[in-house]
């Protein structure tokens, strides 16, 4: 049988084993959030002192970006993208006298709110009209690679006479921007 | 600055105590040896704090020394008086086997004679000779613990021996012991108490009272409560300090935060813009860096590089490079001609040149392939 003192000497041991047991727990947790939020707390004030270097660096690049956005076909959607290339080379094809037979038109996906559009352009012209389209294709307000080309004279043998009609596949890309600029 | 120098001996050895202006400033204890060779010995271990002493109040013990009030006497001068008594020793003490050293003074409340024992006495004495300037004063303990007291009783433990001293009106009224050995007499009866005793010491210059301490060194039960209560709050504070640490360095770490945020959300869509502006330009880079040269001119100056008898029959270009059909007098002249051209590396023939009847001349078709060069 446990005697009294014996009693109040035991529950008195357990209290203190108690108290210092959780005290290390406590403590153990505490310093663990104190590191992560000291952690997180430097990473914020790194990203902060760098942000006059990232103005810096926003306004150049969207200074370079100012110029080259303007030669994009700006749209809020692909097919409207797609549909104001088509009408540019068919304006282009149009003024240069350049009898169109087909125009194809076909757009990759959409990565960081620009699309790749590709042209496909079959048509008809003279010499003339073969470089008047490449003129306005290549040197026009719009950004344009030409990635191939196809001409072939299929009589070469006819009279001087008879008009020029020289056969012409071209194959252009352009790219559209989609949504609102970076 | 003078210091005092009181010494307690008994059987159990002897207890030194240096004290200066009513406090005791060093103290050393020997116990178990001879009364000479622990004298010597506490007051060797005292050290430097007694080089200023001048006076050394030696306290016998109970076992070693008689106390009693001496009535009856004449009115004498104090050195009278105390001739008297030691002179007249073995009428007031029972003697002891090897003689006794007898003292008396006078206190307010009569004559108080004091018996040592001469060979104590004489050994305290020898052991203490040479050692220090000092002016050797022995008083009994029972006398010593009377002028602190004044009215009660103390229990004094010496060795095997326990005395009850009991006081009145500052003086020794019966020592009692309850050591079968020691029985002195009607008064000496045996009476063993468990109490805490006292052990004196010294009577400091200008103080008119003696220095006890009790022994053993008990210590109150409302000191040993103010001690445990301050241990535990040192134990709280030892545990809470570093939670309290944590905490506060936490709030700090929070306020700072809370100060930054808002500076640390702009600087997050600066890096987002960022990301995004450089993401669009480099589609836009890698767009321009696989887009071919520019085909007018490539067209304009393979035209002009042609010789004058020949005709394009058809041309195909693309990023990998050109390829031409042509109709002239002489295929390699043709060849020549490409070679010659800037905007086009390695032309070859592709095929076989095969003579052609065109308008009644004969001329040669012949296919070629070439590169871009890169310049125009």
């Amino acid at each position: 049988m446990i005697r009294a003192r014996e009693r109040a000497f035991m529950l008195t041991g357990g209290v203190v084993v108690l108290l210092v047991a959780g005290s290390h727990i406590l403590r153990a947790r505490g310093a663990g959030a104190s590191d992560d939020m000291g952690a997180d707390l430097a990473r914020m004030r790194g990203v902060v002192a760098s942000i006059p270097m990232l103005r810096d660096s926003l306004r150049d690049r969207r200074r370079v970006w100012s110029g080259v956005s303007g030669r994009l076909f700006a749209h809020h959607s692909v097919n409207g993208a797609m549909a104001d290339a088509s009408r540019y080379i068919a304006t282009a094809a149009r003024l240069s006298s350049v009898e169109v037979r087909s125009l194809d038109v076909v757009a990759d996906s959409v990565r960081h709110g620009v699309v790749m559009i590709t042209l496909s352009l079959t048509a008809t012209a003279d010499i003339r009209g073969v470089v008047g389209l490449l003129s306005r294709v290549e040197r026009g307000d719009h950004l344009f690679g030409i990635r191939s080309i196809g001409i072939a004279q299929p009589s070469i043998a006819q009279p001087g006479s008879m008009a020029e009609a020289l056969s012409v596949q071209l194959k252009a890309q352009t790219v559209g921007l989609i949504g609102n600029a970076p | 600055m003078t210091v005092t120098i009181g010494m307690s001996i008994d059987r159990t050895g002897a207890w030194a105590v240096v004290s200066r202006h009513a406090r005791v400033i060093a103290e050393a204890r020997v116990e178990g040896s001879s009364p000479a060779e622990s004298a010597a010995v506490a007051l060797e271990r005292l050290g430097m704090t007694t080089r200023r002493a001048r006076a050394l109040h030696v306290a016998i013990g109970p076992g070693w020394s008689r106390t009693k009030v001496l009535t009856g006497l004449p009115a004498l001068r104090a050195g009278d008086l105390e001739q008297l008594v030691r002179e007249n020793g073995s009428r007031f003490f029972i003697m002891p086997v090897g003689g006794g050293h007898i003292a008396a003074r006078s206190t307010r409340n009569g004559t108080v004679g004091e018996c040592f024992d001469a060979s104590v006495v004489a050994a305290v004495s020898q052991g203490l000779h040479g050692r220090l300037p000092l002016d050797i004063r022995f008083v009994s303990c029972a006398s010593a613990l009377a002028a602190l007291v004044g009215d009660g009783t103390v229990t004094y433990t010496e060795s095997d021996a326990t005395y009850e001293m009991v006081f009145a009106g500052g003086r020794v009224a019966a020592v009692r012991t309850s050591h079968p050995d020691q029985a002195r007499g009607a008064d000496d009866r045996p009476r063993a108490r468990d109490a805490a005793v006292g052990s004196i010491l010294v009577k400091p210059a200008d103080h008119p009272y003696w220095i006890v301490r009790a022994r053993p060194a008990q210590v109150s039960r409302r000191r040993a409560r103010v001690a445990a209560a301050l241990a535990c709050a040192a134990g709280v504070i030892a545990l809470a300090s570093p939670l309290a640490a944590s905490w506060s360095q936490n709030r700090l770490s929070g306020m700072e935060r809370r100060s930054i945020e808002r500076a640390y959300r702009t600087a997050r869509g600066m890096i987002s813009s960022l990301n995004a502006v450089s993401a669009s330009l480099e589609v836009i880079a890698r767009f321009e860096r696989h887009t071919p040269p520019p085909t007018l001119p490539l067209l304009a100056s393979l035209t002009r590089a042609l010789p004058a008898d020949a005709s394009l029959v058809a041309l195909s270009a693309d990023s990998a490079g050109l390829s031409v059909v042509t109709l002239s007098d002489r295929a390699v002249d043709v060849l020549a001609a490409l070679d010659s051209c800037g905007a086009i590396v390695e032309p070859r023939l592709a095929g076989p040149i095969r003579p052609e009847l065109v308008g009644g001349f004969t001329l040669e078709r012949a296919s070629f392939t070439a590169r871009w060069s890169g310049r125009p």
